[in-house]
């Protein structure tokens, strides 16, 4: 036997003797860990403290209660509960199931699922059929950390769910399969399916998004934009066609401050900005509403 | 005559390895103001770092068994790195001979005064314990809550100066403080004691009250860390089958903490450090500020928040880029009731900053001192680990602190269920549960899709929090 064949062997019977050392330690420490919790249930006063086995003993921390059973017992549990805490080592890996299919789509930009991530989180969700019918034509798979809201919240809208699956990909499929509070009823989805396809379909474009801009500022110069209005001005300001979006945000920021109109105009501006940045996201390859 | 001492001399001075380390780059003359010596002292301003220079001295007369050092930073190791600094410098012979500085002057009359008196000194009551261990005990102005730990644990570490200095109000407060202190340790391992001897069985235990009333003796001796793991320890009554267990590790933890905080004097000194700050005696910033920093590209991994009795608690956890193995650190911030913490570090980004740390036995919390220039963005996150390095990472943490609570790691692994709705995580290496309390199990499993991912989490006795993931080209924020 060469010398370091020797060498290699000896360093695997030293590691199987450190492994054998550290087994029976953890035996050991389970085995005293159980006694301590034992007596611990059922109180030092019912039950008489076993003799702590080899190395575990504790130094007593009190001089002046060295007869005390219940203080002994948390000198030695706290000596346990240490080497348990530090030395707790993995449980055996579990077999995993099966992966996702692969999706071939480009993962969706950080900067669009943040969109989608605050249009989720009730900001501007106005714009939400817009984002999904772009992303639908960009290409990209939907961000996967939002998959589950999303599915979520498809439960209580059928249509929602439609627009939600015709971009999800096997990805989703495969998530609600692993996490069974995820699944929805098919049936469910399906039943509305003809009815509900539209209902979730951006607004088209006015035929004079310049005419609707002028509008909207004209809304403010005459105070009307009130925040009861607001609802109806942001549809349009949703629905307006892309060019018309930078002179919108500019006017907004140059229109008269008022306090009935200030909360709309805010509002607006938000709506107005998040759609400019959208469509700089997921640029149209041709006109969302091209889609069948 | 004091003979000028080795560079080698003085590093053996040193209260432990860290300072020693940490004086050899004070050693520059670029450093000091106004740095001089005499046969009997050296004397020097030391200007790098902080915006008011420390005054530092060395009484180097031998006639009283060994130097004497005087500093006016908040450091409690004696002698602190800017005396060793400046000893070093002086055994480089960087130092010249110079007329005394006032502050330098005053202070060696004062102690030369003392040296005489010293009997009538000893005798001071709050001074008795501190000082009786040595004659010659040098002289540090040290914080006031650093005073309180050396009342509270028999203190020989860092003694109390041998009066005149502080102000005898100031010294009350202390003595008071500990006195206090010590006693809501004695109470706490009073109670432990009773209910294991009545055993864990007992109605009572599963009663809040219980817990509640010892918390707030514990609030009341101002050991507020100690009242915040009271409560969180009766979360675990009945929380599952052999939620016995759980309470039992806690309460013996509680007990070495009371009995560790008692003693600190027969401790090391990091580990004294690190059961002070656990027991609820608060370390000033400016002490800390007062480290020296560990300087690095740190990314900003994970945060986590909890509620803490009425307080906010924000736990920012930071991981070295770069190197292996990562340095982890924890930066904490407080929000009043019904406040929101403002979120200081962007998870998913870097800064390249100094990080000064706490005292303890390990370095964990740590307060971010100057930062250079601004976050850049990161969305790689920090290195991973298998799941068994990370809890050997996480074992070294804690049998050097066993009651720290949460241990950050970084993992590349799969999430995966083993049934009634537990999930783990798990690699080759084997896998660690998820905590019960973790409600972002779907979106984890949506990103990971079934393969490995870069997960950051709190690993704690609960299992694992994940906090973060690190995805392709985003940090998602759980």
């Amino acid at each position: 036997m060469s010398d370091a064949a020797e060498g290699v062997a000896r360093s695997a019977a030293e590691e199987d003797l450190a492994r054998s050392a550290a087994e029976d330690l953890a035996r050991s420490a389970a085995e005293e860990w159980v006694g301590l919790v034992t007596v611990a249930v059922l109180g030092t006063d019912r039950r008489p403290l076993p003799v702590a086995r080899a190395g575990w003993g504790a130094r007593s921390s009190s001089p002046t209660s060295m007869a005390d059973p219940a203080v002994e017992l948390l000198d030695r549990a706290a000596g346990v509960a240490t080497a348990r805490r530090a030395g707790r080592r993995p449980a055996p890996a579990v077999p995993m199931t099966d992966p996702a299919p692969d999706d071939p789509r480009p993962p969706c930009p950080p900067a669009a699922a943040n969109q989608l991530a605050r249009m989720l989180g009730g900001q501007h969700d106005v714009l939400l059929p817009e984002w999904f019918a772009r992303c639908r034509l960009a290409g990209f798979q939907l961000p996967h950390h939002l998959l589950p809201t999303l599915l979520l919240r498809g439960r209580r809208n059928p249509a929602f769910d439609i627009a939600v699956r015709a971009v999800a990909g096997g990805r989703a499929a495969w998530l609600a399969e692993a996490m069974p509070e995820l699944r929805i009823k098919a049936a469910a989805a399906a039943a509305t399916s003809v009815a509900g396809t539209d209902a979730f379909l951006p607004p088209r474009p006015p035929p004079d998004s310049g005419a609707v801009v002028a509008a909207i500022v004209g809304a403010f110069h005459d105070r009307s934009a009130t925040w009861a209005a607001a609802a109806q001005i942001r549809l349009s300001v949703a629905a307006l066609d892309p060019t018309w979006l930078p002179p919108l945000i500019l006017e907004l920021n140059r229109a008269p401050f008022h306090a009935v109109t200030e909360r709309t105009r805010v509002d607006l501006l938000g709506v107005a900005q998040l759609r400019d940045e959208m469509i700089r996201q997921m640029p149209p390859a041709n006109s969302p509403h091209a889609v069948p | 005559m004091a003979i000028r001492p080795t560079p080698d001399q003085v590093l053996s001075l040193a209260p432990d390895l860290s300072a020693a380390a940490a004086a050899a780059p004070l050693a520059v003359p670029a450093a000091w103001s106004a740095a001089g010596c005499d046969d009997s002292a050296i004397w020097g301003a030391y200007i790098a770092a902080a915006a008011e220079p420390y005054n530092v001295a060395v009484d180097l007369s031998d006639d009283v068994g060994g130097p004497a050092y005087r500093c006016n930073c908040p450091s409690r190791k004696i002698p602190c790195k800017h005396a060793l600094g400046l000893l070093l410098l002086h055994a480089n012979g960087a130092v010249a001979p110079a007329r005394r500085l006032p502050f330098a002057d005053e202070w060696l009359q004062r102690r030369a005064a003392r040296i005489r008196g010293l009997e009538e000194a000893e005798n001071a009551p709050q001074a008795a314990d501190a000082a009786a261990s040595d004659a010659s005990v040098p002289t540090h102005d040290g914080g006031e809550q650093g005073s309180a730990a050396d009342a509270l644990g028999g203190g020989s570490r860092a003694p109390q100066p041998l009066g005149g200095e502080i102000d005898p109000q100031r010294q009350k407060r202390q003595f008071e403080r500990a006195q206090r202190m010590r006693a809501g340790l004695q109470e706490l391992d009073r109670w432990l004691a009773d209910r294991i001897r009545v055993g864990l069985a007992a109605s009572e235990l599963g009663d809040i009250e219980t817990w509640d009333r010892l918390a707030a003796r514990l609030v009341d001796a101002q050991c507020g860390a100690l009242a915040n793991r009271v409560r969180r320890v009766a979360t675990k009554v009945g929380q599952h089958p052999r939620w016995h267990e759980d309470v039992l590790e806690e309460m013996a933890l509680l007990h070495a903490l009371a009995v560790g905080a008692q003693h600190t004097s027969a401790l090391v000194p990091d580990l004294a450090d690190g059961v002070h700050v656990a027991t609820g005696l608060t370390v000033a910033k400016d002490d800390v500020l007062a480290s020296v920093p560990s300087t690095a590209l740190w990314i900003v991994a994970g945060e986590s928040r909890t509620r803490e009795d009425k307080i906010t608690v924000q736990r920012t956890w930071l991981a070295s880029a770069g190197a292996t193995p990562v340095t982890w650190a924890m930066v904490l911030a407080f929000g009043a009731f019904g406040n929101e913490v403002a979120t200081e570090f962007a998870v998913g980004s870097a800064l390249d900053a100094d990080l000064h740390w706490y005292p303890g036995g390990i370095n964990l919390r740590a307060i971010v001192g100057r930062v250079n220039g601004d976050p850049l963005p990161n969305t790689a996150g920090p290195a991973s680990t298998t799941i068994a390095d990370a809890l050997l990472n996480a074992g070294w943490a804690l049998a050097a602190e066993p009651w720290v609570e949460r241990y950050p790691l970084c993992v590349m692994a799969v999430p995966a269920p083993i049934g009634n709705g537990r999930w783990v995580l798990t690699d080759a290496t084997g896998s660690i549960p998820i905590a019960a309390g973790c409600s972002k199990m779907a979106e984890i499993v949506a990103v990971s899709g079934g393969r490995p991912i870069r997960l950051m989490g709190e690993w704690s006795v609960d299992g694992l929090l994940p906090l973060t993931l690190f995805g392709s080209d985003q940090a998602i924020v759980l």
